[in-house]
């Protein structure tokens, strides 16, 4: 399963986000300790949380589970830097994403996920109808007229594509903040 | 006098109602900041989501919180903040905490 998350690095997370009583509902201390010893802890904020996003639709998809806030049981790192792509991965019980995110001036983008398929990755800077680039992307790929899919969401809000009626076993996440909208979609290995 | 104290729990009060409505109008002012889909706020009430109808960005369900706790006075932990998701769910910690 894959989870996705961007972030529009020109909106404020919160004006809260420096004080102990907002990190401390949304971080565990170790994650504290990586934010505030990066070279931009206002940045590397974003990035965990991206993580912790990203993670949680991945998890929430593979087990079906109802929604929750529960950031503090998300326990993300990030182990390797370089210029273009950052590798982390995030723990909850005892399930393991990996991560990778990519950081711009003015997004960040993080991946997470279960195992290693293949997956394409869209990012718009544009307000877009992200159901309908997602449906396009499909058609095209697998050759099926559009008019014959759709996005529906299941009872935890989680969005599952269908041909005509029938649920298909597509794995894909969706994320939209400020001007920013993603999708990623995982390739079926047939 | 103990009969009508158990009488009381089983019929609300209108001051008890009362409170109810006060909390959620003042929860309605907390969250309206933060709000990005405003028509969601027109008809807000127990099952009103704060991240499906009002498009609350989730990082900032956490200043919601911190508000919540200065406007009661209260502390609400993880385990609470977890189920946080619809302003009736809100309600029932605050009146919860309240109590105790």
């Amino acid at each position: 399963m894959i989870g996705n998350d961007v972030i529009d690095l020109e909106i404020l997370l919160s004006e809260n986000w420096d004080t102990s009583r907002y990190l401390n509902k949304l971080f565990l201390p170790t994650e504290q300790e990586f934010i505030f010893h990066s070279a931009e802890p206002n940045i590397y904020l974003q990035l965990l949380w991206s993580l912790k996003e990203a993670a949680y639709k991945a998890h929430q998809r593979r087990f079906n589970l109802s929604r929750a806030y529960n950031p503090l049981q998300f326990s993300s790192q990030v182990y390797s830097e370089t210029k273009n792509e950052l590798l982390g991965k995030v723990e909850t019980g005892n399930a393991i994403y990996q991560t990778s995110s990519i950081i711009s001036k003015d997004h960040i983008h993080s991946i997470a996920r279960e195992d290693t398929k293949d997956l394409i990755k869209s990012i718009f800077e544009t307000p877009i109808d992200l159901k309908k680039e997602i449906l396009l992307e499909y058609s095209r790929l697998y050759s099926i007229p559009i008019k014959e899919l759709s996005i529906q969401k299941n009872e935890n809000q989680i969005p599952f594509l269908y041909r005509n009626k029938l649920k298909l076993e597509i794995d894909f996440s969706f994320s939209h903040h400020g001007k920013f909208s993603a999708f990623i979609l995982a390739l079926t290995n047939s | 006098m103990f009969s009508f104290m158990i009488e009381s729990n089983h019929i609300p009060s209108t001051d008890f109602i009362m409170t109810e409505i006060a909390i959620l109008e003042k929860i309605k002012k907390i969250v309206t900041p933060y709000v990005q889909r405003k028509e969601g706020l027109e008809d807000f009430n127990d099952s009103t989501d704060f991240l499906v109808d009002l498009k609350i960005n989730s990082a900032n369900l956490v200043d919601v919180i911190l508000d919540v706790e200065d406007e009661f006075n209260i502390e609400i932990d993880t385990t609470s903040m977890d189920g946080m998701l619809t302003a009736g769910d809100a309600k029932r910690i605050i009146l919860n905490k309240m109590d105790n």
